[in-house]
Formats: C-alpha cells, sequence, structure tokens
C-alpha cells in the first residue's frame, strides 16, 4: 500500500492545475509531494532527487503538456535503466480508447482521465503503486 | 379532476376545465409529462391549457415549476395557455419566466425554440456538455453544480462578468464554440474550492483554470460521445479576465445559454451552434 511518505512527483505545466492536484493529493494524507510546472524540469528534479538519495517513488503526470509532454517524459524515463521501473501514472484528457492503449504501449503503468475526484485518484494511485514492476 | 390530453406530433395539450387547479390536477399534469419524456421525447411542446383556471393551491405551483424545469432538462418547451388571473399569479411568484404564459396557441406555436434550429445530434452535443460541466465541477471543486434552464441568449438578464474562457468545436453535427463566463465573485468562490485555500483576487495567469475547465468539459463530452461516433475536437482554449466582460457570438448564431447554480454561485455555459469564435470583450 502506498504510504503517505512515498515521494510523489506531480508534473502539469498549467500552475493552478499544479495546484488543484496538489491540495486533491494533501486532502488524501499524501505528504511528500514534489511538483514541477514542465517535462523538462520534472527530469531535472528526477536526476536531482536520486543524487542525494531521495529518489521520485511515483510518477503523476499530465499527458498535454507544452516542451516535452507527458508521453514524451515517459518514453525518456522508460529509456533510461535508472527509471525504467517508476511508476508512472498518467493524467488525461484525451478519452478516446486508442490513446489510452497507446500510453499503456509506451510504458505508463495506469492512467486516469480528467476530470476525476479525489477518490478516483486515490484508487489510481494505489493501482499504480501495485502494479509497479 | 377533469384534465383532457390531446397529443399532436410536435406538441402535446394538457387542459383543465376547472376554475380550480387542484394538487391532483397538477400531479396527472407531471405524469403525462413524464411519460412522454420516458419515451425519450425531446425538443417536444407541452402545452398547459390554464384558460379557464382561476385559482391555483399553492402547492400546486411548486409542482408546475419542478415539472417545467424537468421539461426544460429534456430540451423540451413549456408553454401556458392562461387568462390574466393565472398570468399575474404566476407573474406575483416570481415563474413567469419557469411557466412561460401566453394568450393563444398560436402565439405559443409561433415562439421559436430557444434551442434554435438545431437538429438531435446537436443536442446530445449540448446534454455532454452540461453534463461534462457538472461532473467537472463536482470533481475539482467538490460541489454541485446545477443546470438551470437553458434559454435562448438575450433572455437572461446581463450578468457583469469577470472571467470568461472560449473554445470551439468541431465534429461531424456541429461548429461552434462552447464558452464559460464567471462573475467574479463566483470564479474566486471555485478557484477556493479547487486549490483549497481562499482565493481573493484573479491573477493574470489564472485564466488558465477556466482553460482547463474547458479542455476537461470537451474531454468529458468526448468520452460520452464516442459511441456515437461523434468525432469532437476542441481548439485550444481563449481567455479573458477583466471588468464587465460581454460575450458577444456572431451575428445570427443560435446561442443556448445555461445558467448554472453552485454554493459558490452562480456562472454560465454558453453553446453558439456557428462557425465563427465568440468575441470576447
Amino acid at each position: 500500500m502506498l504510504s503517505k511518505d512515498t515521494r510523489i512527483l506531480l508534473v502539469d505545466d498549467v500552475p493552478d492545475m499544479c495546484m488543484v492536484l496538489r491540495n486533491q493529493l494533501k486532502s488524501l494524507g499524501y505528504e511528500s509531494v514534489l511538483t514541477a510546472e514542465s517535462g523538462e524540469d520534472a527530469l531535472k528534479l528526477i536526476h536531482q532527487q536520486a543524487r542525494v538519495g531521495e529518489p521520485v517513488q511515483l510518477l503523476l503526470t499530465d499527458w498535454n503538456m507544452t516542451g516535452i509532454s507527458g508521453m514524451e517524459l515517459l518514453t525518456r524515463l522508460r529509456a533510461d535503466p535508472r527509471y525504467s521501473n517508476l511508476p508512472v501514472l498518467m493524467i488525461t484528457f484525451e478519452s478516446e480508447p486508442d490513446q489510452a492503449l497507446k500510453a499503456m504501449r509506451q510504458g505508463v503503468t495506469d492512467y486516469l482521465i480528467k476530470p476525476f475526484e479525489k477518490d478516483a485518484l486515490r484508487e489510481k494511485l494505489e493501482s499504480t503503486w501495485k502494479n509497479r514492476s | 379532476m377533469s384534465l383532457q390530453f390531446q397529443m399532436q406530433p410536435k406538441y402535446s395539450i394538457i387542459r383543465s376545465d376547472d376554475y380550480t387547479l387542484t394538487e391532483e390536477d397538477a400531479s396527472a399534469c407531471v405524469a403525462a409529462i413524464q411519460k412522454q419524456i420516458d419515451r425519450k421525447t425531446r425538443r417536444f411542446l407541452f402545452i398547459f391549457d390554464f384558460e379557464n383556471v382561476i385559482t391555483v393551491a399553492s402547492p400546486v405551483w411548486r409542482i408546475l415549476s419542478i415539472a417545467a424545469k424537468e421539461i426544460a432538462h429534456n430540451q423540451s418547451r413549456v408553454a401556458v395557455l392562461a387568462g390574466q388571473d393565472f398570468q399575474k399569479q404566476a407573474e406575483n411568484r416570481g415563474l413567469d419566466e419557469v411557466l412561460p404564459c401566453y394568450r393563444s396557441l398560436n402565439e405559443i406555436l409561433e415562439q421559436p425554440s430557444p434551442y434554435g434550429e438545431v437538429n438531435e445530434q446537436v443536442l446530445d452535443v449540448l446534454n455532454a456538455v452540461l453534463n461534462g460541466t457538472s461532473c467537472t465541477i463536482k470533481a475539482l471543486a467538490g460541489i454541485v453544480a446545477e443546470a438551470g434552464l437553458p434559454m435562448a441568449k438575450g433572455k437572461h438578464p446581463e450578468v457583469s462578468l469577470g472571467v470568461a474562457g472560449t473554445i470551439g468545436l468541431q465534429c461531424s453535427p456541429f461548429r461552434g464554440s462552447l464558452t464559460l463566463a464567471f462573475p467574479l465573485e463566483t470564479y474566486l468562490g471555485l478557484t477556493s474550492r479547487f486549490f483549497g485555500y481562499e482565493v481573493k483576487e484573479a491573477k493574470a495567469e489564472s485564466g488558465g483554470m477556466v482553460g482547463e475547465l474547458l479542455n476537461m468539459i470537451v474531454g468529458h463530452s468526448k468520452l460520452h460521445l464516442h459511441p456515437k461516433h461523434y468525432a469532437i475536437k476542441g481548439t485550444p482554449p481563449v481567455i479573458v479576465q477583466g471588468t464587465d466582460l460581454k460575450v458577444l457570438h456572431a451575428s445570427g448564431a443560435a446561442t443556448v445559454l445555461v445558467p448554472f447554480t453552485t454554493d459558490a454561485g452562480r456562472f454560465f455555459v454558453e453553446l453558439a451552434g456557428i462557425s465563427a469564435h465568440p468575441r470576447l470583450r
């Protein structure tokens, strides 16, 4: 089970949405939440956390981002042996089934379609954690 | 009880020959309407012929206004054929918008539908958008956003808006735009709920939230319309903030405005069936 101390990195390029999700995570009891407002910043933060011995343990990222998109971020992480097993929960409003399939093929652990209530977020976080390889 | 029902291809008349409208009459009206709605009748016109009615028992008004709202939620319309006494009582109770009164059947039939000349598919889009709006607000703010009566744009009194955003929509049955418009107080109230702390002013960059809401509503609509093979595409949202904003659509655009009520205040959804974006100013 996901503990409240699990280091979760939340990535969304819309600062307000980052705030909304952070608020939802906080209200669910997750205390160790890091945020990044771009895919580029997320990569830097992931490397930096690994260097200081406090690695990101779960990545919660938006799909549609300017610059490095959620899918691009996922591809880069999966190509790096250090992060190939990092559980990734992708958030999207791309609700067509083929988009979800594409994400699964790319190695996303699970995905969640916006809008979602915080109970749905908790369930997905738990299943992402449980299904980590 | 002396209610008579007359069915026509595009409308139903429910007539009372009594001078007094009782609770029993009103409940029978509701049952008749419900039966029609259960048959998935849409864009139907329900006419209450209360021309002879002079006295209306107090609880009846509540039953009739609930019935009228139910009708509106199903994209149908209600009109009342009424004498001056009934009309005055409806006005005094502030129900003249919910139960619009007319003096003749011709006058009722000449009224344009608030949904404009649109087809069933466009109504599917409207339903998906309204449902998406309620779901999105509920998911992010944890509060209920209840859709009010849809009406033609211009029928609703102007409200001072502080933040508004619009997104172009394209799909096979529909080309137009979806607009979310918030009075400043509502916007601040909603964002306070979204963020979990009190927001006292709308910052320049906070329009991003409205863009996200629009994208989520469109995403939700896509999901719900996918089985019907409507390939909806949304353009990037355009957001404006300011004082006394107005949402203007291209002339001739059939625009449906739906007010939403929440604990944080009212806001508005506009669906314009046109090829151009509305201008926000």
